[in-house]
């Protein structure tokens, strides 16, 4: 395949969403295809719910906060609809969250994960103060520690990794309760909102179609679709949001970033999340009527899947070209599909758009290095969703960083694609042959992504 | 108000040219082209016997409307101060009641200056101020008007006795965005007009029939739990606003040659008029059309910006009033020198189209001083004439009063924030802010 057949859409890998802005707003503009006034102000005021700020019960005006959290709004995590990422001092997490549960254990309805008793699936490192006057306390804290992991090119050229070790400083005194004998825990940073509702509108067909649970053809690469609880209905879906594509759609992944980030209960989820010895939580004045009412979901999810997705920069440039060229040879693309066509979606914008988003949504083993050893559905611990690429280049205007992976362990690009293992050791290998300016190359390619 | 007569009118057409030259640097299939400030207004020139309507008489404009803005939300803001004074000293129920009258009076003003945010001014901009109360530079915004608020931390501060100066500047937990923070605004706001609101009004109960404001018993100050604390806390947050709003008075003085308004005037780097249509455009499009106006979209009963007062229709006209000064050189309705508003540098169907605009976005009938029932307007056929969290609520979805919010006002006032960036275009001023694309 002729990587650069002079695709006259190259520039837009949104299709007709795409957006053409290189300041701190690249992510949070909207679709370049939405022309109706009134589908604009829907936009905007599911905006305005995605930056809104939420306060405990009890305010007079937008209540609901906590009563334990990690963010107080959507934007809080995704700042600028951008990407999160791990503490500079290695405490605080603000746009980064760690989720926890009984190690190994499945839901017996959800086939999900299992919280632990007291702490539940998602450590909230803050608690509000109630409209009683008690400090609600929060669930604990994490410290980061990293081990540098050097090593060597075949061209003699060195490199460092850096691992991260975790240790969860469960708040057992605020609680009053004993720290889990066991857990597992799984990290993530808040990933770019743009694109979303483009990635909910490729066919399923299509999944089916690259999916090879059992590498059939023998390439090496076993994507898997996941398969998840969809709320919804209450049966299991193909799942395709999040870490471990463990969420159907965006209005279940945006109605559980409410209850799970902000501690607001919504249609999906109506119950506080006070899990086990939480007396304080459970006993924190509640509202009557949902937080998050089914408007406000509506809006927030109108609003995130229709956030345009930025078009390339500097693609015409041999350097850039080349690098497709060998992102495409050494077998990148396996995983990471560089064009695929949307079908019908209730949303119009998005339906039959030629996209370029570098994913296949397909879970993949990506060895013991990146494995975080917790399920997720039918994803096991060294097994990863693959995450979409487009955009890539402008993370650091809009948030000023270059920390790339799940947790954000690589600082920069070429430690992300070396982090690279199981399936894509082979890809991997072929990476560290390559010259040192193949190699640079390909990361010229992805940042004109 | 001074009579603009345009007689020249132009229509300018757009150059749009494919750019092939795509380096790393940017890739915009909709090249801008620039166009020459001044003879773009000179084109304009309005025949009215006034000043020439260029770019530097219009930011001279801009400047003295601030300065007299300014002043008088200094004065309406110590005028409130001596009230506090005095009911603090002394707190008794009528006390209370113009205390509250005269917290709206002072609204007034101070709403009409937020057409200055956004514009790299002395309002939000840290770098322009060096003066500040607690002697580190700081935004000044939110520690004025930040809201909305987490009550229950402003509970927290009057038990617990943090209630001093000292102690609320830095308990206004109000982050800065920086380049790699989120900002979370609004969750701690220890001080400002709303902290002010809430401690004169308290909670408004939210239920569907409530149909009045906050009702905070006078007892509150006289013998409630920790009374004594909630009237210092009172007078500091107080104390405090007047000092802010001292130092914008200051920033904006025409006979202090070391204050932004003289470095504003002068321009010396060009940017002036790039900054004031930045910030035109992003307070009407993200902040006034945008934030204060999704409350209406979400069904939420109390989902507005002076949600303890139920102030919010004035907080609505004054801003829309802000806006019109600007546009057409005026303050108070009399012309202000040399009385070159923004609207005689537009082109006139930009001006006629604003011009309905800010009629549109006006249409609220301002009748919820529930203190003083004589100051309530009569209302005109086609105004917001209910309380505003009565037009939000999500049961009155699909009555004309919120259709009249959200198909008239709102979209009204984001079409001013559109015009002012397509105008912004011919002025070299490419405005991409967050919802501003066109």
């Amino acid at each position: 395949m002729n990587a650069n057949q002079d695709d006259p859409r190259e520039a837009y890998s949104g299709g007709d969403t795409t957006t053409f802005d290189t300041t701190v707003n690249a992510f949070d503009l909207i679709a370049n295809n939405v022309d109706d006034i009134d589908r604009l102000v829907r936009f905007d005021n599911g905006n305005a719910n995605f930056n809104l700020n939420w306060v405990p019960v009890g305010s007079t005006a937008l209540q609901g906060l906590g009563p334990t959290f990690n963010s107080t709004s959507c934007n809080g995590c995704h700042v600028r609809d951008g990407r999160g990422k791990p503490p500079d001092d290695g405490t605080n997490l603000t746009t980064m969250l760690i989720r926890i549960g009984k190690t190994g254990e499945i839901h017996p309805v959800t086939g999900g994960n299992v919280g632990l008793d007291n702490f539940g699936t998602q450590l909230n490192p803050r608690g509000i103060i109630d409209n009683n006057g008690n400090t609600i306390p929060g669930e604990g804290s994490v410290h980061i520690t990293y081990q540098e992991i050097v090593g060597i090119f075949p061209d003699g050229e060195t490199y460092s990794l850096r691992k991260p070790t975790y240790t969860i400083n469960w708040n057992t005194t605020g609680l009053g309760v004993a720290a889990p004998a066991s857990f597992e825990l799984s990290p993530r940073t808040a990933p770019i909102i743009p694109g979303l509702g483009l990635l909910e509108a490729i066919p399923e067909t299509k999944l089916t179609e690259w999916a090879d649970p059992n590498d059939s053809n023998g390439d090496g690469i076993s994507g898997k679709i996941n398969l998840v609880w969809d709320r919804a209905t209450s049966s299991a879906k193909v799942g395709r949001f999040g870490w471990k594509a463990g969420q159907p759609n965006l209005r279940q992944q945006n109605a559980e970033a409410f209850l799970g980030d902000i501690g607001l209960t919504n249609p999906l989820f109506p119950t506080n999340d006070c899990p086990g010895s939480q007396t304080d939580c459970a006993a924190s004045p509640a509202l009557s009527e949902l937080e998050v009412s089914e408007v406000r979901l509506g809006l927030v999810s109108f609003y995130t899947s229709l956030v345009g997705v930025p078009g390339r920069r500097g693609w015409k440039l041999d350097t850039v070209k080349k690098g497709k060229v060998s992102f495409l040879e050494i077998g990148c693309a396996n995983c990471h599909k560089p064009y695929v066509i949307t079908g019908e979606h209730t949303t119009r914008e998005i339906s039959n758009q030629d996209i370029r988003p570098y994913t296949d949504l397909l879970l993949h083993d990506m060895g013991e290095g990146l494995a975080d050893n917790r399920g997720e559905f039918l994803a096991n611990g060294r097994e990863w969703r693959t995450p979409p690429l487009w955009a890539i280049g402008l993370i650091k205007q809009v948030n000023q960083h270059e920390f790339f992976l799940h947790d954000g362990r690589a600082r920069g690009y070429q430690e992300a694609i070396l982090w690279h293992g199981g399936e894509a050791e082979s890809a991997k290998q072929k990476f560290m042959h390559l010259s040192k300016e193949d190699r640079s190359n390909i990361i010229l390619f992805l940042k004109s992504l | 108000m001074k009579r603009l007569t345009t007689t020249l009118f132009l229509l300018l057409g757009l150059a749009v040219s494919n750019c092939d030259q795509l380096g790393l640097n940017g890739l915009n299939p909709f090249e801008k082209e620039k166009k020459e400030n001044d003879a773009l207004a000179l084109a304009f020139l309005a025949l009215t016997g006034g000043a020439a309507p260029t770019k530097e008489n219009f930011l001279k404009t801009y400047a003295n409307i601030a300065e007299k803005n300014y002043s008088d939300a200094y004065t309406a803001a110590v005028s409130f101060q001596t009230k506090v004074n005095a009911f603090v000293a002394n707190p008794t129920q009528t006390g209370l009641n113009e205390l509250r009258i005269e917290w709206r009076k002072a609204r007034v003003s101070y709403l009409q200056t937020e057409i200055f945010r956004f514009s790299n001014g002395p309002v939000d901009n840290k770098e322009v101020v060096f003066e500040t109360i607690s002697g580190e530079s700081k935004e000044i915004e939110p520690l004025v008007n930040a809201w909305p608020l987490d009550e229950s931390y402003n509970d927290y501060l009057v038990t617990n006795g943090i209630v001093s100066k000292a102690a609320l500047l830095p308990a206004n937990e109000q982050e800065e965005a920086t380049a790699d923070e989120p900002t979370e605004a609004a969750k701690h706001v220890s001080v400002g007009w709303h902290a002010i609101e809430y401690t004169l009004w308290g909670k408004d109960n939210a239920t569907s029939n409530a149909v009045a404001a906050g009702q905070r018993p006078l007892a509150d100050f006289v013998s409630n739990a920790n009374f004594a604390n909630r009237k210092t806390y009172l007078k500091s947050s107080t104390d405090l606003l007047v000092d802010h709003i001292t130092i914008l008075k200051k920033q904006w003085s025409s006979t202090d040659s070391n204050s932004y308004y003289y470095k504003f005037t002068k321009d010396a780097d060009g940017k002036s008029l790039d900054s004031v249509l930045r910030g035109i455009a992003k307070f009407a499009y993200g902040e006034w059309g945008g934030e204060r106006m999704s409350g209406a979209a979400s069904g939420s009963q109390e989902e507005e910006h002076s949600c303890f007062s139920d102030n919010t229709k004035n907080d609505f006209y004054y801003d829309a009033t802000g806006f019109e000064n600007i546009f057409t050189g005026t303050y108070n309705g009399s012309s202000v020198s040399p009385g070159i508003g923004l609207g005689s540098i537009l082109t006139s169907e930009e001006k006629t189209t604003t011009l309905k605009n800010i009629s549109n976005a006006k249409l609220f009938c301002l009748n919820e001083f529930d203190e003083d029932p004589s100051l309530n307007q009569t209302c005109a056929n086609g105004t917001i004439s209910y309380r505003f969290d009565q037009v939000i609520v999500a049961s009155a979805v699909g009555t004309t009063q919120h259709t009249i919010f959200t198909g008239t006002i709102q979209t009204s006032v984001k079409a001013i924030g559109k015009t002012i960036q397509a105008a912004a275009k011919r002025f070299g001023t490419t405005i991409e802010d967050s919802g501003l694309n066109l």
